[in-house]
């Protein structure tokens, strides 16, 4: 069964596409990462597959049930955010953030407890935030910020992980802990989707890459995905192939 | 010996102890109500909804010809409804931007309301005495069968807050994170549109139709610069605007014939700019002593870590090429490392936002990297 398939999918702002006829499937327990120039429409892409934006051309399957069908969400879907969506500003610290992640499990009217607390510390000393467990939000670096997010998505314990840009401007710290974590829900069996735009070192952990522009340039395996002329005509002329 | 008794007792009277208590009680729901309502960031919508229940509470009047709280308050709801939906129906089908069709809906909805309210006043009915003061508001009529339905209106605007308390946090914090998780997000949004409504309706005999958004913005401003925390902001948040709502409401009744509203929105205001100014929490005070005696000993190398990583683009090209930065390409990078940064003699200020790395800034960011290479 496919993680997530995506079928037929375009998404029009004012009669000008975002995404062009989208088709790709993602296979459990595999690693993607998305990849585009800016504007490509790698967040969009993203965004459509959460049911973030409306989707009305085309279908999205998660775990083969359409997206608008689906119960129990939290089980199936956990997201870890841009870090420039989320206002740091927010009244609440760390350590509740990433109790959220427990939410959708709680249900309505129930209130997170003891047991959510200690999951959500135990997360945080995962991700070496024990320390910072009762911090404003807003006064984190932008790495440690990050495993927040990462920690709020991990103690979710969903299926199918997506993780927008976890790699843009972060710490080497912050990068370890994000490949380490990628890594053990990998030998977990999870389904991760990445949306990046630094692949050059990351490109030996992928399964599998999706590299759009607008419509879908090419879908693979990194060696089959990252020729010359599929980057050409992702990026046009303006990048070339990473040497290395 | 009856409350009232105590009361006078006291050197209370009863008239200003209904009028006290009335105060107290729609000063803490709406205090209770701008959190929710200036964390979602939409407080215009507020203004919007508050003029729009004008015409209700006009129309309410006129059905039954009497001042009847409850066809006033569904009144109040039809039109502030409509109004929602007019918004969103315009910003939806035309290019007008949001702000622009709030600005167009307030004033028309405005508009009727106030030629409705001309309109009864010139008719010679008994009952119409004191509409007028839906405008500028006035409590010093409150008798006690209004306390009554005040606080059974205020059981039902604070009963789903309570109820609901969790998922309007993640719904406020992070409103994409509520939809991956399954959360309800549209229901939230249409409560919270409903509850506001009813504090503006509860709200509005004393503040009045054109000073309400202040109530419904202040105290949750003043707060936050209080708490960092959630609960904590939405119970001051209540506290502050009770205290300030009584004080407002027996300042009216003790002097020069003034309404409540006016004062009321004064004394929070004034409470607002004390707030700013020495809050605990984000006050301006506090953040300049946290800037120059709490980060006065920075660790170099977390700051210079954290400069490169927030300015990663900048840094690309190993050749370090680039020294000239405009740091408004770089939101992450926050004014206080910035700060660190000149201060440490590792940067300098250009024209504007531009900036640039100093040669000892260069050096000393080349040397950080190649350790972090060599780890």
């Amino acid at each position: 069964m496919s993680a997530v398939k995506v079928s037929n999918l375009s998404i029009l702002y004012h009669q000008i596409p975002a995404l062009w006829d989208i088709n790709f499937e993602v296979p459990e327990g595999t690693m993607v990462a998305i990849i585009g120039p800016n504007g490509a429409g790698k967040s969009t892409l993203l965004k459509s597959i959460l049911n973030l934006i409306k989707v009305k051309n085309g279908e999205i399957e998660i775990m083969g049930t359409p997206h608008h069908k689906l119960r129990d969400k939290h089980k199936y879907i956990a997201y870890m955010p841009q870090r420039s969506s989320i206002d740091f500003d927010f009244p609440t610290n760390v350590i509740d953030v990433v109790m959220m992640g427990r939410y959708g499990h709680l249900g309505w009217f129930k209130r997170p407890g003891k047991n959510e607390r200690e999951l959500a510390m135990n997360a945080l000393k995962k991700f070496g935030m024990a320390e910072y467990s009762h911090r404003q939000i807003g006064e984190l670096s932008g790495g440690q910020k990050q495993r927040v997010f990462l920690a709020r998505a991990y103690i979710q314990q969903a299926d199918i992980y997506f993780l927008d840009e976890p790699f843009g401007g972060v710490d080497s710290k912050t990068e370890q802990v994000t490949l380490d974590l990628l890594k053990e829900l990998k030998d977990n069996n999870k389904t991760i989707i990445v949306v990046t735009h630094e692949l050059d070192t990351l490109k030996a952990y992928f399964d599998y890459i999706m590299l759009i522009n607008t419509q879908k340039i090419a879908f693979g395996t990194p060696s089959e995905v990252l020729t010359a002329e599929n980057m050409q005509a992702a990026y046009g002329g303006l990048m070339h192939m990473p040497h290395r | 010996m009856s409350i009232w008794e105590l009361l006078s007792n006291l050197g209370i009277g009863y008239t200003l102890a209904v009028v006290s208590i009335g105060a107290i009680v729609i000063g803490f729901v709406t205090g209770v109500l701008s959190v929710l309502f200036v964390l979602q960031k939409r407080s215009v919508i507020g203004d919007a909804l508050a003029h729009a229940s004008l015409p209700g509470i006009a129309i309410g009047f006129f059905i039954v010809l009497e001042k009847n709280r409850l066809y006033m308050i569904t009144g109040a709801l039809i039109t502030s409804f409509m109004a929602i939906v007019s918004i969103m129906l315009i910003s939806k089908w035309t290019r007008l931007k949001e702000d622009t069709s709030i600005a167009v809906v307030l004033s028309f909805f405005f508009a009727i309301g106030i030629a409705m309210l001309t309109y009864i006043q010139n008719l010679s009915l008994s009952a119409q005495a004191g509409l007028e003061h839906y405008i500028f508001g006035n409590i010093a009529f409150l008798l006690l069968s209004d306390l009554k339905s005040i606080l059974f209106l205020s059981v039902i605007v604070l009963l789903p807050v309570l109820l609901f308390y969790k998922e309007f946090k993640i719904y406020l914090f992070n409103r994409e994170h509520a939809i991956v998780l399954g959360i309800n997000v549209k229901f939230l949004e249409l409560l919270l549109m409903v509850l506001i409504t009813l504090s503006v309706v509860l709200a509005i005999e004393m503040i009045g139709v054109v000073l309400i958004s202040g109530m419904l913005v202040a105290p949750a401003v003043a707060a936050r610069q209080w708490t960092d925390k959630f609960a904590k902001m939405i119970i001051l948040s209540g506290i502050i605007s009770a205290m300030i709502g009584v004080a407002g409401a027996i300042s009216s009744s003790q002097s020069f014939d003034l309404p409540p509203g006016p004062i009321i929105i004064v004394y929070l205001t004034l409470f607002v700019g004390f707030s700013l100014l020495f809050g605990t929490k984000s006050g301006i005070f506090q953040n300049w002593i946290h800037r120059n005696i709490f980060h006065r000993n920075v660790d170099h190398d977390e700051l210079l870590s954290e400069f490169i990583t927030t300015t990663t683009g900048l840094f690309q090209s190993d050749a370090m090429t680039i020294l000239e930065f405009d740091r408004e390409h770089y939101p992450e990078l926050s004014e206080l490392i910035l700060d660190k940064l000149i201060q440490c003699g590792f940067c300098k200020k250009l024209s504007g936002s531009k900036c640039a790395l100093t040669y000892k800034g260069i050096q000393e960011t080349e040397k950080f990297k190649s350790e972090r290479r060599n780890e």
